[in-house]
């Protein structure tokens, strides 16, 4: 950065009127003491002394402005340098004598929270006034460098998450079938008449069994991902994410922010009735295929009331709006629904008069649709901030809202018909890279205005 | 009224999409009927054979013959706009869509140039982006040729890395 700097020569006057305030006692002791030598000798002498000190004193005291930190050179035979990094300092205090001002000159005292005594850590007896605008920068610029927010998830989050995980029924499907395959006809068998014993013994121990093996694949999913998830933890330092995680083997990825194409908040039903979510990164493929979890979260379980403050901490260049989202098709439910109508109802009526209790089964599928149908056209909005939009959609039962830079939106895709293009009503979705969900940023049904909103959004330089 | 985009493709390509569904068309006859005769040969052929390969003939022939009325509609409709910012790309008229991609988020452009396009002195446009890929179906060599120049040009001006 700088050189080994001395300080302004009006330091050498402070010097001087230092070392004069030291030599006090023995001034005044030689005054007393020494009455035979004239009191002109005496003083010159003394200046003659007390100005060679100051001198020496001046000589051999520097400092110098590193990129990372302030080092001050003292000592005349006993060298002793101070090395304070910029970002552990405290205080700078600024003063300037009458005599400095015209010279532009200002002492600087620098504190650090360290060191016991009252004394500051390096004064800067003499130095030009851009030092101190200079100090303040680098101080500046190094706190922003250096901080670093860290995130871990507790143990008892992982249990939770892995407890929450709709997974769990599929494992749970997954042995069934295992079991069905694996086990000899003759053990079926067997089986199938131990069965009828317990529909004999009756619905409690058809209950029994269903729970203990509901509790055994709740435990296998607690084993599988604390050993994914043990001591999750994300850090943040200035371009990058560091993710690390694992119980055996722990994996570490790091992901520069440049490459993160957005960012997804999801909850899934089961999760909400506990009020929690989880975030994850959507990123460009390329970044190292992860062998079973192809999401990357960022956050695997986080509680609902938390999530925007600890992003805001690990990414304060996202901005992540509560409950700010403008809703798009609370008035156009019908719109959403009249498809699932028009093909249901003609299959649902055809299977009764074949087949009615199929028809059952087809009136429960088709009432969840619906459902869900009538959830997104409900929920579905966006907002946009900045640079930055945020859709929120329903898929399924999960509530995902995902935020994108602008500058990651690939194309946009405008969709209407001839007829809703008249009611001015129309489809938009916007593509993203990430290997995932590329195609899932779309809001159906929304008035010509918020398309326009969200083009103009796009298309701006 | 719906507003269409400026720019429309070269005529000839209405001859490119009718040779091309030509021969699709024979193509999978010929294989239906290839199929006939094989299993007539191996003793297999009976009559719900003859039904299935009878309903599948008659597929793609209404196929063939919807996409053959519908040559006019699919060129009136499909269009494209290059401006400064970005490129368009338009379809449909009864259900309409249309996609924008900006200049600076265009990766690479391709171009592919089959027997039919060649014979027609046209070339197709491929313009890939991180996430998506689109089409021009069929260009002027030398526009296309242009337009792959301007879209470079374009493109080194405004550069944002993925």
């Amino acid at each position: 950065m700088s050189k080994k700097q001395r300080y302004h020569p009006l330091s050498w006057i402070i010097e001087f009127f230092q070392q004069l305030k030291n030599f006090v006692v023995p001034i005044i002791l030689a005054l007393v003491g020494w009455r035979e030598v004239s009191l002109i000798y005496l003083s010159i002498g003394l200046f003659v002394l007390i100005s060679g000190v100051a001198s020496l004193q001046y000589a051999t005291r520097y400092y110098q402005l590193t990129t990372d930190s302030l080092i001050v050179y003292t000592g005349v035979l006993n060298k002793k340098e101070t090395v304070i990094p910029y970002e552990r300092i405290q205080t700078l205090k600024q003063q300037q004598w009458f005599f400095f001002k015209p010279f532009h000159v200002v002492r600087i005292t620098i504190e650090t929270a360290g060191g016991s005594s009252t004394e500051a850590e390096a004064i800067l007896t003499a130095v030009p006034e851009t030092v101190v605008q200079q100090l303040e920068e680098l101080r500046h610029q190094q706190r922003e460098a250096r901080k670093i927010n860290v995130y871990e998830v507790t143990t008892s989050q992982i249990l939770v998450f892995s407890l929450t995980n709709l997974s769990i029924f599929a494992t749970f499907f997954a042995i069934l079938a295992f079991v069905d395959q694996i086990i000899p006809a003759s053990w079926s068998t067997w089986l199938l008449t131990v069965g009828e014993q317990f529909l004999q013994a009756g619905w409690l121990m058809l209950l029994l069994v269903g729970c203990s093996v509901l509790l055994l694949v709740s435990a296998l999913s607690i084993i599988r991902h604390m050993i994914f998830y043990y001591r999750f933890r994300v850090t943040r330092q200035p371009e990058t994410l560091t993710l690390e995680r694992g119980l055996l083997e722990r994996k570490t990825q790091k992901i520069p922010l440049t490459k993160i194409q957005g960012l997804q908040i999801n909850q899934q039903v089961l999760r909400k009735l506990f009020g929690l979510v989880s975030v994850e990164l959507l990123l460009a493929s390329g970044q190292e295929e992860d062998d079973e979890l192809k999401q990357v979260f960022l956050l695997p379980i986080v509680h609902e009331k938390e999530v925007s403050q600890v992003l805001r901490t690990l990414l304060p260049e996202w901005q992540f709006p509560n409950a700010e989202l403008h809703y798009t098709s609370r008035n156009k439910t019908w719109y959403f629904l009249r498809i699932p109508l028009m093909i249901l109802i003609p299959i649902i009526v055809g299977v009764f008069f074949i087949r009615p209790w199929l028809s059952i089964i087809g009136l429960l599928l088709f009432i969840s649709w619906l459902l869900i149908e009538m959830v997104t056209s409900y929920y579905q909005g966006y907002v946009i901030i900045n640079q930055q939009l945020c859709i929120q959609q329903y898929f399924f039962f999960t509530k995902i809202q995902t935020f994108v830079k602008r500058a990651k939106i690939q194309a946009l895709y405008e969709e209407t018909s001839k007829w809703l293009y008249l009611k001015e009503i129309y489809h938009v979705r916007l593509f993203i890279k990430a290997n995932t969900s590329a195609a899932s940023l779309r809001l159906r049904y929304i008035d010509k205005e918020d398309l326009s909103k969200i083009k103009a959004f796009y298309q701006k330089k | 009224m719906y507003v269409l985009l400026s720019k429309q493709l070269p005529l000839r390509i209405k001859r490119v999409w009718r040779k091309t569904i030509f021969v699709t068309t024979s193509i999978l006859l010929v294989g239906i009927v290839s199929c006939g005769f094989i299993l007539n040969w191996l003793d297999f052929w009976n009559n719900y054979w003859l039904i299935a390969s009878v309903s599948g003939v008659s597929l793609i022939m209404i196929h063939t013959i919807i996409s053959l009325i519908l040559i006019p509609y699919r060129y009136t409709f499909n269009r494209y706009e290059i401006t400064n910012e970005d490129l368009a790309f338009q379809k449909g008229y009864f259900f309409r869509s249309t996609t924008f991609v900006p200049i600076n988020r265009i990766q690479h452009i391709e171009t592919e140039q089959g027997p039919f396009l060649r014979k027609e002195n046209l070339i197709e446009l491929r313009i890939h982006t991180a996430a998506t890929t689109h089409h021009i179906a069929g260009l002027d060599i030398e526009e296309a040729q242009e337009l792959r120049n301007q879209i470079i040009a374009l493109v080194k001006v405004a550069k944002e890395d993925v």
